[in-house]
């Protein structure tokens, strides 16, 4: 199999940037922070959950004896990770009803609005992450070096993205409850994604199908880099790009084989 | 993609668009998940309404060529710049596209309004293919053809139909496509600026590129276009000298669509007087041409009604067909209902452009008697006489009739009915009408003297 989709990233790579640039800006446009929002929400997401989770519930992350803070950054840490994939799939379906225009007036890639999709909710979790990173080094004096493990572990996560948010986006044109059924499915798939518990803590017996979830691995690898300090599994960042890269191959393929119909419809 | 590039410097005379056989079927679908469950069908089940948008257009573009398309609403004129352009994907025939395609379809329909002018002229930039460092170079030549000046860096949510055109056409124009593509786009900009988009025009045709131009003004297909195609009902049906695709979409104009189809089969006789050496110098009466014109409007009557409206030639015979230079009359039929003092008639003449060429009022009261004229209710007959002096065209005729005291509309007819006048063998003269203007001899202002000893 030809891999066609990365030729295609690179053909419109200045455009996917601009388009990304502006969709980050035009999201804070007009309000009074403006871009400082991008660093505030993360800031005070963090701040809420270290005093729900370290003050108010003084839980503990399974059965380890960490401190209240590694609740909250454990728990921020899979929520970044989620909410990248959890924003790529909720704003899929519309990407392209949205925008008619871009389908029946102008020639326009429409492939590429998945990928700007993605990497917004890319910027946003890395931007989140970067300010989780400065809070542990003013609390715990100390990142690791496996950190810069980081983009590979990601790499899967947002391949996959990319793949889902083709097939959703060009699904959404024609089934328009699409929007409300990937909204309950990514809420559902927060909870079975081992964000708010380590895997390690469930039963023996549920901990496999748990971990079929490729999400819930992105995450586990995701902690086991940032927080542990540990080098992420081999496996998991080998068999990912591999599926994930043949995953999106074939996403894209539907995808430009459906938008042949997109005018007729919208 | 270098074949194809090595193809088009050894064929510089191919044409540089062939359109074969071109249709569109539009599947119109109640829901669009029915679209969804023709595709898992395979046909095998219906779930939708078809639509022939278009239907066995061919035609081909040469380089250089500029083409006019002309056809009323609905007749598939934009659906054909979509196929060729690519926003749509043909039902059948084939598109052989030898070049880059520019296509100023719906203006500014690719600007994010929320963005400014700058931000969008990026976007758009890069959208058509241009480089960061492409643009930055023709980011002048763009702002000072666009001329929006300080409006550039304001969202773009914020601009006039007209500024936001100006800059789409500033960009498109200056990514020098191959064959460009304008739909109505003209239409937008104030005169100085159309006067500019069509001098861009005519320069990017010198330098090479196709034109397919889509506009309602047939002055600007007239102008600008070598040939131009007629579309009605999705169907190719007259591809010529763009001069005469316009006398025949002109003529055709005024009728009802459901009469278009017989005129369309008879496109030569329509035309036949058109012949300079058939010069047609009798007026005459063509069943073809009568019938009401689809902006005929008739007003509220009260008390009143204008029956008929005949146009006679000297002689006193209806006519529609009149050549130019000969004298008509227009003869009113008025109804009345009840007395009507005051009386006063009035009559004008039009182009199918709306513009009134002349007209006037009849009062009967003599302005001597102080006594005003009263009518009679029943029916009543009046004439305008006219000298000539209207040049070949369609023309239309309005009338009204007003009275009582204080005076009110009785009835009143726009665009009551029609009638051509007719080419004749020698120009006469131009512009909207004749006002029998006569050249005197040609005197020279001081005495010339003659020399006389040419001879030897």
């Amino acid at each position: 199999m030809r891999l066609h989709f990365p030729t295609d990233l690179l053909r419109w790579a200045l455009l996917i940037r601009r388009l990304t640039v502006r969709d980050i800006q035009s999201r804070y446009r007009g309000s009074m922070l403006g871009m400082g929002w991008t660093i505030l929400t993360p800031l005070l997401t963090l701040a809420v959950y270290t005093f729900v989770f370290s003050v108010v519930f003084q839980s503990r992350w399974g059965v380890e004896n960490g401190g209240h803070l590694t609740v909250a950054v454990n728990i921020f840490v899979g929520l970044i990770t989620f909410g990248l994939f959890g924003d790529s799939v909720n704003n899929a379906p519309s990407l392209v009803i949205r925008r008619p225009n871009f389908v029946n007036k102008i020639v326009f890639p429409l492939q590429i609005l998945s990928v700007v999709s993605v990497s917004v909710a890319a910027f946003h979790a890395l931007t989140s992450l970067v300010i989780l990173i400065c809070f542990q080094l003013i609390f715990n004096h100390w990142i690791s070096p496996n950190l810069f493990w980081l983009p590979l572990v990601w790499l899967p996560l947002v391949l996959g993205s990319f793949a889902l948010s083709w097939i959703l986006s060009a699904l959404g044109v024609f089934l328009r409850d699409l929007s409300q059924i990937t909204s309950v499915m990514t809420s559902l798939m927060m909870f079975l994604s081992a964000i708010f518990y380590p895997l390690s803590s469930l039963p023996t017996t549920i901990q496999p199908w748990l971990q079929l979830n490729p999400i819930a691995l992105a995450v586990e690898q995701t902690r086991r880099v940032v927080v542990q300090g540990s080098p992420p599994s081999m496996s998991y960042i080998v068999a990912g790009v591999i599926l994930t890269t043949i995953a999106c191959e074939l996403a894209l393929r539907f995808f430009q084989r459906s938008r042949r119909v997109f005018a007729d419809v919208l | 993609m270098f074949l194809s590039s090595v193809q088009h410097a050894n064929h510089d005379s191919e044409p540089i668009l062939e359109v074969q056989n071109l249709g569109k079927i539009y599947q119109i679908y109640d829901h669009p998940r029915d679209k969804l469950k023709q595709i898992f069908w395979r046909g095998r089940r219906r779930y939708c309404r078809d639509f022939k948008a278009l239907d066995g257009v061919s035609f081909s573009l040469k380089r250089g060529e500029v083409m006019g398309i002309v056809g009323r609403n609905g007749s598939g004129k934009s659906t054909l710049l979509k196929l060729i352009c690519g926003v749509l994907r043909a039902t059948t025939g084939t598109i052989k596209v030898r070049g880059k395609i520019g296509a100023l379809l719906e203006l500014g329909s690719g600007f994010d309004p929320e963005f400014s002018g700058r931000d969008n002229l990026f976007m758009n930039a890069a959208l058509l293919g241009l480089t960061e460092d492409q643009t930055r170079q023709r980011l002048d030549d763009i702002l000072a053809f666009a001329d929006i000046g300080a409006f550039i860096d304001q969202p773009v949510k914020t601009y006039s139909s007209g500024m936001a055109m100006r800059l789409a056409f500033a960009i498109q124009a200056q990514t020098n496509p191959d064959i460009l593509i304008v739909d109505e786009a003209l239409t937008v900009g104030d005169e100085v600026f159309q006067r500019r988009c069509m001098h861009r025009l005519q320069e990017l045709k010198q330098a090479g590129t196709s034109i397919l131009l889509v506009t309602h003004d047939s002055q600007t297909i007239v102008r600008n276009c070598n040939r131009a195609i007629l579309l009605h009902h999705g169907r190719l049906r007259l591809l010529d000298h763009s001069k005469r695709v316009i006398r025949v979409y002109e003529r055709l104009g005024a009728a009802p669509s459901d009469q278009w189809e017989s005129l369309l089969e008879r496109i030569d006789t329509l035309m036949q007087d058109e012949l300079p050496q058939n010069p047609n110098v009798h007026a005459r009466y063509d069943p073809a041409l009568d019938f009401a014109p689809l902006s005929r409007l008739g007003y509220e009557q009260d008390g009143g009604e204008i029956e008929s409206v005949e146009i006679l030639d000297a002689t006193g015979v209806p006519v529609n067909i009149l050549p130019a230079g000969m004298a008509f009359t227009l003869r009113f039929r008025y109804r009345i209902d009840r007395p009507l003092a005051q009386p006063m008639i009035g009559c004008n003449l039009g182009q199918s452009n709306g513009v009134v060429i002349t007209g006037q009022f009849a009062s009967f009261d003599d302005g001597k008697s102080k006594i005003p004229t009263m009518l009679a209710p029943g029916t009543w007959i009046s004439s305008f006489y006219f000298d000539g002096g209207l040049l070949p065209g369609l023309y239309f005729i309005g009338c009204s009739i007003s009275g009582g005291k204080p005076s009110s509309l009785v009835h009143k007819l726009r665009d009551a009915c029609f009638f051509r006048i007719s080419t004749t063998a020698k120009p006469i003269s131009f512009g909207l009408c004749d006002l029998a203007a006569r050249p005197t001899e040609l005197v020279p202002v001081q005495p010339i003297d003659i020399p006389i000893n040419d001879v030897d």
